[in-house]
């Protein structure tokens, strides 16, 4: 359904002495119908610039993003509204989305203002139907944001992005502020909608636990790269990296990892991205590293085979 | 006992408000042992880290404070201010959510590091110095003759989140009182922060956690709290409550994590203006009944504590 092919993002700062930041390198992707994708990785790993890469909020250094088909990238405004509907995020905070001065109904009933051709009745009833699919009475429709609770108010922003009708969901960490009961509650209510309206899902996360318990496949991400795909991951990890991700979650061999120490790359360093933390480097991991399948998981390390 | 540490008997904290009065600690009664690692945990908004202020003597000026807090003996609830000052950093410390916001901008991540040594110890300011390279060292942040000299944006946040407990731990505290050190960290950066904790616990320094991450807290501490809209609920051994946690509050709050199936807690967040009247769980309890009304007594089974009417 989605796909992407060959993403780059480069964040560049600075005006006369310039600093390069590569954030996304080199990522292809696919999404399907009615399936659900976690991606997990450490912040900074460029998770949340894939994120806003695939939803068209960025545009990729280098790299194409297709939706069924049809080439997102490059495409005139005008010609994108079409498809924003169908691709919507949902970020970690909600107050980035919802205006403060306006009542939660409002905000709820922007994408159908913005998208023209409802009636105001029509609009109306819409609304109504989304507040109840989110488990929203009708008193919480005339509030402000500010009087709602963070968990409400995520509930606003889902509500929102269901508005028109998406068929691919980006959830960027839209769980991780809020308490374990209201995380359960939410992940609970997406993956209900998702059978109900036989949506996409892409939970983007740090929290290893939750991306296990509600995805179908998982993407591991390491410095803008993907170091590992596939199904059951989490029980057979491949990838080094992967496997200190899931010590780190179950609090295995408690001892500071200091990067500073292992010292810098050389200049121009091509090899794993990995090789800095990495226990098991060889000097073989100094050549660059490719994505290999491996009985139907894909695994860049080159000791996985 | 003798080797109580900490000893909070009856400790309420009302806030007024616009809206209302806010309950936010009621009567609360706890205690640490020395050399022990006790968690706090509970929602956001459950009256956790009024608590650990309260202890530390730091609430919001509006608030008032009811209750005895003892330490190591010593009522710190009933001390000035200027005695509390010579309390806070050589007997107890905390350690804040977010390093940024608690170091100060402008001074060097030495001198903030040396200054409860000086403080409290009586250093003088080359002794103290060279203790805090020390410390530096300890955490390693390397070189520390460097880095002292370096100011907190300078610093990586991992890296200032280690100064923070090199200066909280500089004049041999007794006690740490950290308020949600995981909140919004990923997972091999808590894994870091646990390490670190476990390397201090290990000399001997007894620690108040206050967090919601239960898994955080079950991979560190030796006695759980549960807190539920401003009330203690259960104090238990980790060990028996993971196995078989006793209040039902505590029970949905298990189920809700992921590694058992992210069951949602029924029923809306009490709002802590109003308190339900009784037990303050009964309105979301699945096995709530008219003696839920009143107020439940607290139960002792086997060193556990209960606030629950099931186990009357």
């Amino acid at each position: 359904m989605l796909k992407a092919d060959n993403l780059h993002y480069v964040y560049t700062s600075g005006l006369i002495k310039t600093v390069k930041k590569t954030a996304v390198c080199g990522v292809d992707l696919e999404f399907f119908p009615g399936e659900t994708v976690a991606v997990v990785g450490e912040s900074g790993c460029g998770k949340s610039t894939l994120a806003k890469m695939l939803v068209q909020q960025l545009a990729p250094v280098s790299g194409e993003v297709f939706f069924n088909g049809t080439k997102l990238t490059g495409m005139s405004w005008k010609n994108l509204r079409k498809f924003m509907g169908k691709i919507q995020l949902i970020p970690q905070n909600p107050d980035d989305v919802v205006d403060p001065r306006w009542t939660v109904e409002k905000s709820v009933a922007e994408p159908f203002v913005i998208c023209g051709g409802f009636s105001r009745e029509e609009i109306s009833a819409n609304v109504d139907a989304l507040f109840a699919e989110v488990g929203l009475s009708a008193e919480h429709k005339t509030r402000y944001p500010h009087e709602l609770s963070g968990g409400e108010l995520q509930r606003i922003v889902i509500a929102r992005a269901l508005a028109l009708k998406p068929e691919l969901l980006v959830c960027d960490e839209a769980t991780s502020m809020l308490d374990v009961s209201v995380q359960a509650f939410i992940v609970t209510m997406l993956k209900e909608i998702q059978i109900k309206r036989g949506l996409s899902l892409v939970f983007i996360t740090h929290d290893l636990e939750a991306a296990k318990a509600v995805s179908d496949r998982v993407l591991v991400m390491y410095e803008g790269e993907i170091v590992e795909e596939g199904t059951n991951v989490f029980d057979r990890p491949l990838h080094p990296y992967t496997r200190a991700l899931l010590d780190a979650a179950r609090y295995m061999s408690l001892e500071v990892l200091v990067p500073e120490e292992i010292g810098e790359l050389p200049y121009g360093f091509s090899g794993c991205s990995y090789y800095r933390l990495c226990r098991e480097r060889t000097d073989a991991c100094k050549k660059p590293q490719k994505l290999q399948d491996v009985s139907g998981r894909l695994v860049r390390c080159w000791k996985s085979k | 006992m003798s080797d109580v540490l900490l000893k909070v008997s009856d400790v309420s904290v009302t806030i007024p408000t616009e809206q209302g009065t806010v309950h936010a600690v009621d009567n609360a009664t706890f205690s640490i042992n020395k050399h022990e690692v006790f968690s706090l945990i509970g929602e956001s908004g459950s009256g956790k880290s009024i608590l650990g202020q309260a202890i530390m003597r730091l609430l919001p000026l509006n608030a008032m404070f009811s209750g005895k807090v003892e330490l190591g003996g010593m009522e710190i609830s009933a001390l000035s201010e200027k005695e509390m000052q010579k309390v806070r950093g050589k007997i107890v410390s905390s350690i804040a959510q977010n390093p940024y916001l608690a170091m100060n901008p402008g001074i060097r991540v030495g001198t903030q590091v040396a200054e409860p040594m000086q403080a409290h110890l009586g250093m003088s300011k080359e002794d103290a110095k060279s203790r805090t390279c020390q410390a530096l060292k300890y955490f390693d942040i390397t070189p520390p003759e460097v880095r002292e000299r370096e100011y907190p944006f300078q610093y990586s946040g991992g890296m200032l989140q280690r100064a923070m407990v090199a200066m909280g731990t500089a004049a041999n505290p007794e006690l740490i009182i950290a308020d949600e050190p995981t909140k919004g960290v990923d997972v091999l950066k808590k894994r870091n922060i646990a390490a670190i904790f476990q390397k201090v616990a290990s000399k001997g320094c007894a620690f108040l956690l206050i967090t919601h991450d239960v898994g955080f807290a079950r991979a560190m501490s030796d006695r759980i709290a549960v807190n539920y809209c401003g009330q203690i609920i259960e104090i238990a051994e980790k060990e028996p409550f993971f196995k078989e946690p006793l209040h039902p509050y505590s029970q949905a709050l298990l189920d809700a994590v992921p590694e058992r199936g992210m069951h949602p807690i029924p029923g809306p967040s009490p709002s802590m203006i109003e308190v339900p009247e009784g037990c303050r769980f009964h309105p979301r309890c699945p096995n709530k009944a008219d003696r839920c009304l009143k107020n439940p007594p607290v139960v002792e089974i086997n060193g556990r504590c209960v606030r629950c009417w099931m186990y009357a």
